[in-house]
């Protein structure tokens, strides 16, 4: 009898202090932890000064758009962009941390606060932009799909892929683009789907598929891996548009500008040609007000961001300009050669448009 | 008189479930309702809309038709099916190795036990993922291209392609396969009346089982009956009621036939090796555990061998099988989900395709979690009922 009152006891005690547990839990919306905190209510500028340094989640195993190196640093295109965002919004471009993120959990890091801003090659859809709770920034990458084959297959054009077994990486727009175009051109194929690159790639050098269709900046980086390149080509037709941009939390409009103006001033010295060398002398001695402007000299554009005013000198001199980070990374001199294309400011024919800094 | 009340036992017993339920009702819904309330914060507000609306995917293996603008619902009865299908198969198959592979453990000859002990013992000890990806990387990856290949019974068809009875290559097999002649509409009444022939027969077997007191072996008989008046159908039918159809290699992959792609067949080899190592152990758990002195007795009142096996061992070894081998039943089901390694679209790599195209991650698991569930509950509860009717039953 003693025992079973005594049961009955430690039951309504245990029952009191979940409850007390959980009413506090409602006011705080989430758990927080040293390094970061997830409070939704506060404004990402804050947290970020605060904490003194950005949390960016990219890939760890994409080559030429990020990745980590031998000496375990993150290196690549999309790395160098946030430290771009580093030197902006904190002055220094290595006041950053990075957290490798796989393409599933990527929006959800993004969603839970773990990250501050998401460069994960996700592309721009009105779908993860309505239902996943997220902004995406102005594209910092345009890239398109498109399929690779045995060059002795005798595939030259997306109508010749008729009846043939093709493989995808599940969990991506490739995988949606590619039944789209085949069905809006009436042709018949096998799809072959995988979770893992790995797993993808192995299966297509054996032959297993007759085409391969991912992304053309992915394919320029994956053709360095494989033994025999040769044996292979990519087709020269595009079935998508892959706008590449940045995600950010939806509700922080401060945030969401800052990360758009900061890709904007990466495209401006592209157009202009403010480089990390001639930063300073053009803040010196140039006549023209925009790029005094830009560069903090005659307004306080930067003050309007919530940040200081010499944030896009910052920016270019400590990380450079768009080109100078392309070419890096993607360029022929890194190993991968990838072309331009419409990755150029709008003056040479590219789909790179700063609005007026004004 | 309060204190009487809360001294009673039954009371006490009956308070203590009620705060417990209502413990973790409480936690239940605490859970719910923060979820609810930090997706609503987020702007996404779950809901089974999507369900509805066009995939916007194509699925490599569908049992039933599927294409691009079918719907996130269909797409998950596609995958279903997959799922279903294949441990279906690989539960009768693996059920059937599983025995006989038991059975030769207990053999008294030493090479035929010692190849099933080191048989059971080694597949047994290998994890199923690593068993999936040595079927698909180094089997069936490693055979040769279709271009070349392997065929038997290769023809040339009128219009230029070639044709054989059977293509094995990477990427699968494909196999001659009979599809519906002209003469299908009138050989099926003469199935129905041969079933509905063998089904009497089956009867009288058992009746004349009865009266002589010899149990018969019913199925046996009437299948061979069966087969026999469906043969000679056949031969009577004037038109062929079903044709063979060959497949043949037209551009990049085969048209017609039976196809099995390397996928499934990695999947079905990989979890029959596995699971049947399981069964061996649990039908010689059963066999072993009969009483030896059921043998000694069945062989002194005179029944031979294979009666003694049939009439004695295996009903009481069954028992003892039934409620191991429903927890390796359960957990077939369950092992097809490893598919998604090696590229097969079972129920969960579809929905994992699903989740990336839709961002419905809560309701999507929630839906996977209920078809698992209701897969698991309803394989017992007909092993359970099996189970109950051959317990003996005490008089």
């Amino acid at each position: 009898m003693k025992r079973k009152l005594i049961l009955v006891f430690v039951l309504i005690i245990s029952a009191t202090l979940f409850f007390s547990c959980s009413g506090a839990g409602k006011d705080t919306a989430g758990t927080s932890d040293e390094t970061v905190t997830k409070d939704v209510t506060m404004k990402t500028l804050d947290i970020v000064k605060e904490r003194g340094y950005l949390i960016v989640g990219v890939n760890a195993s994409n080559p030429g758009f990020s990745y980590l190196d031998s000496d375990g640093k993150y290196v690549g295109f999309e790395a160098d962009m946030g430290r771009a965002v580093a030197a902006a919004v904190l002055g220094d471009p290595e006041k950053i941390q990075y957290r490798p993120l796989t393409s599933k959990e990527r929006f959800a890091a993004l969603q839970s606060g773990e990250i501050d801003l998401l460069i994960r090659t996700a592309t721009h859809t009105l779908t993860r932009d309505t239902d996943l709770g997220l902004n995406f920034t102005v594209p910092y990458y345009y890239d398109g799909q498109t399929f690779m084959v045995r060059k002795d297959s005798g595939i030259k054009t997306i109508e010749d892929l008729e009846g043939a077994s093709i493989c995808v990486l599940t969990g991506s727009t490739s995988e949606a683009n590619l039944s789209d175009v085949m069905a809006s051109r009436n042709l018949t194929y096998k799809p072959v789907l995988y979770e893992n690159t790995d797993e993808l790639v192995a299966a297509f050098l054996a032959g297993r598929a007759d085409a391969w269709t991912n992304d053309r900046a992915g394919f320029m980086t994956r053709l360095q891996t494989i033994i025999d390149p040769a044996v292979y080509t990519v087709l020269e037709e595009t079935i998508s548009k892959e706008p590449l941009a940045m995600g950010v939390r939806q509700g922080d409009d401060q945030w969401f500008d800052i990360i758009n103006w900061s890709l904007y001033g990466l495209f401006f010295g592209d157009e202009h040609g403010i480089t990390s060398s001639n930063v300073n002398k053009i803040r010196n001695s140039s006549k023209k007000p925009e790029e005094l402007a830009f560069l903090g000299m005659r307004s306080d554009l930067g003050a309007k961001l919530g940040l200081s005013n010499d944030w896009a000198f910052n920016m270019i001199s400590k990380a450079g300009n768009y080109s100078e980070i392309f070419n890096k990374n993607l360029s022929a001199a890194s190993g991968i050669s990838i072309s331009r294309g419409f990755n150029q400011p709008w003056t040479d024919g590219g789909l790179l448009y700063a609005p007026p800094f004004r | 008189m309060h204190l009487t009340k809360f001294n009673d036992d039954r009371v006490i017993k009956i308070a203590g479930q009620f705060i417990f339920a209502a413990f973790l009702i409480m936690i239940m819904s605490s859970m719910y309702g923060n979820t609810i309330a930090a997706l609503t914060k987020r702007g996404m507000l779950p809901g089974f809309k999507f369900l509805s609306l066009a995939a916007g995917i194509d699925i490599g293996e569908h049992l039933i038709s599927f294409n691009n603008s079918s719907s996130n619902l269909r797409a998950i009865v596609v995958g279903l099916l997959n799922t279903l299908s294949i441990s279906i198969l690989a539960i009768v198959f693996s059920t059937a190795l599983g025995l006989f592979i038991g059975l030769c453990r207990l053999s008294k000859n030493w090479l035929v036990k010692n190849i099933a002990l080191v048989y059971i013992e080694v597949i047994r000890n290998i994890p199923l993922l690593v068993l999936l990806l040595f079927w698909y990387r180094a089997v069936f990856m490693g055979l040769p291209h279709i271009k070349e290949a392997i065929t038997i019974g290769k023809f040339q068809t009128s219009d230029g392609f070639t044709g054989a009875r059977l293509f094995f290559s990477n990427r699968g097999m494909v196999l001659a396969w009979p599809t519906i002649g002209t003469g299908w509409s009138s050989y099926i009444y003469i199935i129905i009346g041969a079933i509905a022939i063998s089904v009497i027969f089956g009867i009288y077997l058992n009746y004349r089982g009865k009266i002589t007191g010899r149990k018969p072996m019913t199925l046996v008989w009437s299948f061979l009956l069966f087969s026999i008046l469906c043969f000679i159908g056949w031969l009577l039918t004037p038109e062929a009621p079903l044709v063979m159809e060959y497949p043949q290699l037209k551009g990049f992959n085969t048209t017609g036939g039976l196809s099995i792609s390397s996928e499934w067949g990695s999947l079905f080899s990989g979890l029959i090796l596995y699971t049947s190592a399981f069964i061996a152990e649990a039908i010689r758990a059963g066999i072993q555990g009969v009483d030896k002195r059921q043998v000694e007795a069945a062989r002194s009142l005179g029944l031979n061998s294979f009666q003694t096996t049939r009439l004695i061992v295996l009903p009481q070894a069954l028992r003892i099988t039934i409620p191991p081998l429903t927890s390796i039943y359960l957990g077939v089901a369950k092992n097809t989900s490893l598919g998604v390694a090696i590229g097969f679209p079972d129920l969960f790599s579809v929905v994992g395709t699903l989740i990336n195209q839709t961002g419905r991650v809560l309701e999507l698991i929630l839906v996977v979690m209920v078809i698992y569930l209701t897969l698991s509950l309803s394989t017992s509860l007909i092993m359970n009922i099996y189970n109950r009717r051959i317990q003996l039953e005490e008089k």
